[in-house]
């Protein structure tokens, strides 16, 4: 059986089940302009495709999709290797740093090899050998306010695997300028964060809270990390395909110690000096 | 009065606005969001929200690291 019979088999067995969900009204590729899938990307990716609400046609979406991802540290790592194996086409990776041993309690992208080495190509040679078709962009910086254009310009969808409150804001403060949706997530010990930002749409993060600055060094336990990570990149696959319900204007918050969620429903600031049309 | 806090029964011994209560809990620092009824409170209102019979509030802290 071809991958594709059994794409369609799978498709039909799943209409028998599931109603699709199809509620919310961003789409980020017309269908009319995706391009068909390799031999390669038909076999890979066949148990996405068996999926009824991804399908060949989101597939090919998530083929298309060009995601940049801010921070290759500990979400970063969740990240980028569950992007890189849903079938994102092009990966950007913002980071400035190098690879520290005190790192690798949680980065499980780099290799121990690469201590000393820059993070983004580290991440970079970890997508090139687990799949060379995927484009991965890297950026050795430390992105401001002075030079996000021409990088976030590029792509669809910007995650925030950043690791401070200061880089964090800056994140949301270019999403809200450029128009980017933003997947953010935070975490710290056992307990995280996510949220979905459509500028000018829901709330973003200065609309809930106040700016802040400070950069304290804290414990993070991977699984916590892995658990937040994971939830940010559904949430991006979610807003690429345009299904299901997404945190918009909901606040996600996890508490590993507990093992409890909690959704906080959000709404925008009218006063927010970011977002607001004031 | 009687209200919820993160789901659990708390019994308050009079009438208190959202900075009372956080202060009486020893929530410190600037970080947190805090839900009443299902709505989020703007931490400006803070001050100015009355905690009434039954409410529920929630408060959830906000994690920078990654």
């Amino acid at each position: 059986m071809t991958s594709i019979e059994q794409v369609k088999r799978g498709k039909q067995k799943a209409n028998k089940t599931h109603k699709a969900v199809h509620r919310l009204p961003f789409t980020v590729y017309p269908s009319s302009h995706l391009s068909p899938l390799t031999s390669h990307q038909l076999q890979r990716y066949n148990r996405n495709m068996l999926i009824e609400q991804i399908g060949e046609e989101g597939q090919k979406k998530l083929s298309q999709a060009k995601v940049l991802v801010c921070g290759a540290g500990g979400l970063g790592s969740t990240v980028l290797t569950s992007l890189a194996s849903v079938g994102i086409g092009t990966i950007g990776i913002v980071d400035n740093d190098v690879l520290e041993l005190s790192n690798l309690n949680r980065q499980y992208i780099h290799k121990f090899e690469n201590i000393g080495k820059i993070k983004v190509e580290s991440a970079k040679k970890w997508i090139n050998e687990f799949n060379p078709e995927i484009v991965v962009n890297t950026y050795q910086i430390r992105l401001d306010e002075n030079n996000y254009q021409d990088i976030v310009k590029d792509y669809d969808l910007i995650m925030d695997c950043f690791d401070s409150f200061k880089s964090k804001f800056l994140l949301n403060k270019i999403a809200i300028e450029t128009g980017k949706t933003l997947i953010h997530g935070g975490v710290t010990e056992f307990f995280g964060q996510v949220t979905t930002i459509i500028p000018h749409k829901t709330a973003c993060l200065n609309c809930i809270l106040p700016q802040e600055d400070a950069y304290v060094i804290k414990g993070v336990l991977s699984p916590a990390v892995s658990v937040i990570a994971s939830i940010e990149t559904m949430e991006a696959v979610k807003v690429i395909l345009n299904i299901g319900e997404r945190l918009e204007n909901k606040f996600l918050s996890y508490d590993g110690l507990n093992m409890k969620f909690k959704t906080i429903n959000l709404a925008r600031n009218p006063d927010c000096i970011l977002c607001s049309e004031k | 009065m009687n209200i919820k806090i993160n789901g659990n029964d708390v019994e308050l011994e009079q009438s208190s606005t959202i900075t009372q209560m956080l202060q009486e809990r020893n929530v410190t620092g600037i970080m947190y969001v805090v839900e009443k009824n299902l709505e989020i409170v703007p931490k400006e209102k803070y001050s100015q929200t009355n905690i009434e019979e039954n409410d529920s509030i929630e408060i959830v802290g906000f994690f920078g690291g990654g």
